[in-house]
């Protein structure tokens, strides 16, 4: 197990490397795609701060507490723009095209080689904005070491659970004939994940914690660092292991399902 | 001209589920998130806001940019198939024909958009004075036009440049802080509200929608429509140039 783990560590190494090697062939591309990021990011801690300036609390929730859950929705983005995004993105043409036969012949894990084969080094970039907000938001909420401790935990438990509702979207792709459709919808749903959970109507959290569990990206994992809630980190955990499963099953259905371009 | 508005309705209800899955349901979820923020903010007890109003706002805002926005990569992904080549060749003007491709988009879009417009007004039990739908529709067609022109303008850019979604998905972050699309702007601090009325954003939809919900003085709309109208004038002159220089340097298959 751990010489699998350190052969997939090399793999992401090696993927990293010739992503590097891309991305200095395009600096435009580079740059922008930087300053991609970092508008969305300051877009939506700008809409926050302008509410907070003319209110202390919102249901609830006081400043420092909702950039606590920027900030675990920002760490978690950043992750995600680095290491999956373009590949998620790109598995429409992938299936489309017919390109992912030469995913699937090669020897190591197809899962693994499609979702992680770019590394998106204009958003690791992203982490020198992501890194200086959290120290301040731990810094706002008076964070200790247990705390910081958590944060990490609950945002891989939450970054985990937005690889794999994002790989599903993707995977979705085998179904679908729709181009990018289901793409739009997902980037349309992020949205919410920057809510407080409470801030959702009963029907609609309802779904966002069950059957579309978006809820638990960024907004469960902040409760749950101003909370302690035992029940919402066991529930956390259960989400993601519940997760996992189904995204791997989806992907071994969706290899059955599809038919490459020349076949 | 009508046949590529014509064309491009054809082309969008092809698949109608697929035109519901990409373009109506995430045009359904943004605005959702982002009137669920202010039912909250309202529902908190805020005595800075006025509730009603913002309510009202927090559903026609978004849905304005939302909908009559041109669909997004609506010429760069021709410029990264090369299919672009072919409105080079034709007897037409470029412009005219994206234009009425554009058109042709806004159509499939008008149902939705209306729909909206009268779920707000009957949800809110809002009256619609005549005044008002007359200011809406004068600065909401002049917004229009200059969305299309300021988003051709970016994605003209990938004529010459190899990038040019990051950028269209920037400016996008841009319109929905600065055009007030997720806020109304008088809850900006002063001083950048002052410095957005420099910029082409304010016109685009916080000024349309503000008349179409409040109503606006003849002499405030005069000056916006004016203002509409210079932004216009320099967008277009925006985009030719753009158009000029990357059509010189555009190269695709086979050219």
């Amino acid at each position: 197990m751990a010489r699998k783990i350190y052969i997939y560590l090399k793999y992401i190494l090696l993927f990293a490397k010739y992503s590097f090697i891309r991305s200095a062939s395009f600096k435009f591309d580079f740059l922008a795609r930087f300053l991609m990021d970092f508008f969305y990011y300051a877009v939506s801690l700008a809409v926050i701060l302008i509410i907070y300036s003319k209110t202390e609390n919102i249901n609830g929730w006081e400043k420092p507490h909702f950039l606590l859950l920027l900030a675990v929705f920002f760490t978690i983005d950043s992750f995600q723009m680095t290491f999956l995004s373009t590949n998620a993105w790109n598995i429409n043409h992938l299936i489309n095209t017919g390109k992912l036969d030469y995913f699937i012949i090669k020897p190591i894990s197809s899962f693994f080689f499609t979702f992680f084969q770019t590394v998106e080094s204009s958003s690791l970039i992203n982490f020198l904005f992501v890194i200086p907000f959290c120290c301040y938001v731990f810094y706002l909420n008076n964070f200790t070491v247990p705390d910081f401790l958590m944060f990490k935990f609950v945002s891989v438990l939450g970054a985990i659970v937005f690889f794999c509702l994002r790989i599903l979207i993707a995977i979705a792709n085998f179904w679908s004939e729709s181009p990018f459709g289901l793409e739009r919808v997902w980037l349309s749903l992020t949205d919410f994940m920057k809510l407080p959970k409470d801030f959702i109507p009963s029907t609609l959290r309802f779904i966002f914690l069950t059957f579309l569990p978006v809820l638990f990206v960024a907004s469960i994992p902040a409760e749950i660092l101003i909370t302690f809630s035992i029940e919402l980190i066991l529930s956390l955990i259960f989400i993601t292991i519940i997760l996992i499963h189904i995204t791997r099953k989806a992907w071994e259905l969706g290899l059955l399902r599809y038919t490459s371009a020349s076949s | 001209m009508l046949l590529f508005a014509l064309l491009e309705i054809q082309r969008q209800l092809a698949y109608p589920k697929n035109f519901i899955v990409r373009l109506t349901l995430p045009v359904f979820f943004k605005v959702l998130a982002v009137h669920l923020l202010w039912k909250v903010i309202v529902n908190s007890g805020a005595e800075w806001i006025d509730s009603n109003n913002i309510l009202k706002y927090s559903v026609l805002a978004p849905v304005f940019y939302l909908l009559l926005r041109p669909e997004p990569a609506f010429i760069m992904r021709e410029v990264y198939d090369g299919t672009i080549q072919r409105y080079f060749t034709y007897p037409k003007n470029f412009f005219a024909i994206i234009f009425f491709r554009h058109i042709g988009y806004l159509l499939t879009r008008v149902l939705e958009f209306l729909l909206m417009l009268l779920i707000t007004l009957y949800f809110f039990n809002h009256t619609l004075s005549l005044n008002n739908f007359l200011w809406f529709l004068i600065l909401g067609s002049v917004a229009s036009i200059n969305l299309f022109l300021i988003f051709a303008s970016l994605e003209l850019i990938t004529l010459t440049l190899e990038e040019g979604w990051s950028l269209s998905l920037i400016l996008d972050r841009l319109i929905f802080l600065c055009s007030g699309v997720i806020m109304p702007l008088h809850f900006f601090p002063e001083q950048f509200q002052t410095f957005l009325y420099f910029t082409p954003f304010p016109y685009l939809v916080y000024l349309p929608v503000s008349a179409f919900l409040e109503g606006i003085s003849i002499e405030k709309g005069i000056k916006c429509f004016v203002a509409g109208l210079a932004w216009m004038v320099i967008f277009i002159f925006t985009s030719s140039f753009l158009y000029k220089i990357g059509r010189e340097r555009f190269t695709a298959y086979g050219t």
